[in-house]
């Protein structure tokens, strides 16, 4: 059985607007380690094709660029899209019933399972279906931008608070 | 130099209130009392806009259900007080001086003839003095629930960078942390 997690970088007031965020060396790491023991990764469409970047090698890759796209070619991924007709290589196009592939998927997988992004991660939050948030609260605020949680959501517990990469803190919660 | 201070308890999507307006949701029990509390006792001299001073006027009055509400408002009547307020006439609290405005040059002059700690409330007064990078401090106490909806605490026109120095977990599930503004004027 595994478990479904969401989380991503957003700044002090919510927002995810990745480009307005440094990711240092040490926090890149951290992503690197994530995705590596990732069992999977369920996709939105726009965060997909954001992260198809890693699909193909660039020459202005560091060592570090080369292993985080390594890592997550290895991922399996599953791109929930009724538009995409296609999709990558280690990747399966999800176009119709969400809710029973990601219970699948569930019971199916071993460890943990990663869901990306706000959109996608609101209609799974609305099937109960995400055991775990993390919020990385990078150092800024931002007023305005795309919200981490897509709508309202009953109280949480908080599980743990840590620091992580250079200035990041990462609030995990769990559905009470 | 006055330090300026802005602190507010947020839901974890960055709203003080709901879009109904209610703050029900909050997590305040002793614990977390306690700490406000302590916050409450570094504040020289609290700057409100007028819904703010509003909501926070029954202080004067209430003498608490615990001893840390008690203590709570005993630390707000002793503390001074101006509000912002074109429609107020007079104000409801002794200790309180009404102005019609307080700009950000009149905010700079303040800081520069104060010592200690102002603290500004709420979001609508404060964006404006963040904006003209006059907020030295930020305190965020996160309520573990998203109400999707509401005021946000923050309202800036930019972006705000800021650099952490410390972390309070409470048991109840309520994280307060704070930040030094690095663009700040500190002098």
């Amino acid at each position: 059985m595994a478990k479904l997690v969401f989380g991503m970088n957003q700044s002090l007031d919510g927002y995810v607007d990745h480009q307005e965020m440094a990711t240092g060396p040490k926090l890149f790491r951290h992503w690197i380690d994530h995705v590596r023991d990732l069992a999977g990764s369920v996709y939105g469409r726009r965060m997909y094709e954001t992260m198809r970047y890693w699909d193909e090698d660039r020459p202005e890759w560091s060592a570090e660029h080369r292993e985080f796209a390594s890592a997550w070619r290895r991922l399996p991924k599953w791109v929930v899209s009724r538009s995409l007709k296609s999709v990558g290589p280690n990747a399966t196009l999800v176009d119709d019933d969400v809710e029973a592939t990601v219970r699948g998927l569930k019971t199916g997988l071993v460890g943990e399972i990663s869901v990306s992004g706000p959109d996608l991660a609101g209609t799974l939050t609305d099937l109960g279906l995400i055991d775990e948030y993390r919020l990385y609260f990078h150092p800024v605020v931002l007023g305005r931008g795309k919200p981490f949680f897509a709508g309202p959501r009953p109280p949480l517990r908080l599980v743990s608070t840590d620091r992580v990469g250079e200035d990041v803190i990462r609030l995990t919660y769990v559905p009470t | 130099m006055a330090k300026l201070v802005f602190e507010m308890m947020i839901s974890l999507d960055g709203y003080i209130n709901d879009a109904r307006g209610d703050f029900d949701w909050g997590h305040i029990d002793a614990e977390v009392h306690g700490h406000a509390n302590g916050e409450g006792r570094r504040c020289g001299l609290a700057v409100y806009g007028r819904r703010m001073y509003e909501t926070m006027a029954f202080w004067q009055t209430y003498r608490g259900d615990t001893p840390f509400e008690a203590e709570y408002a005993e630390i707000w009547r002793q503390t001074d007080k101006i509000v912002v307020s074109k429609t107020l006439n007079e104000p409801k609290t002794p200790r309180t001086k009404l102005v019609t405005s307080l700009d950000v040059d009149a905010m700079r002059d303040l800081k520069a003839q104060t010592g200690g700690n102002i603290f500004v409330s709420g979001p609508t007064l404060a964006a404006d003095y963040l904006d003209a990078g006059l907020v030295d401090e930020i305190g965020i106490y996160y309520v573990p629930v998203a109400v999707g909806d509401g005021t946000p605490m923050f309202q800036t026109r930019n972006k705000v960078k800021l650099a952490r120095t410390e972390e309070v977990p409470f048991t109840n599930g309520t994280v307060f942390i704070r930040y030094d503004v690095l663009n700040g004027s500190n002098g």
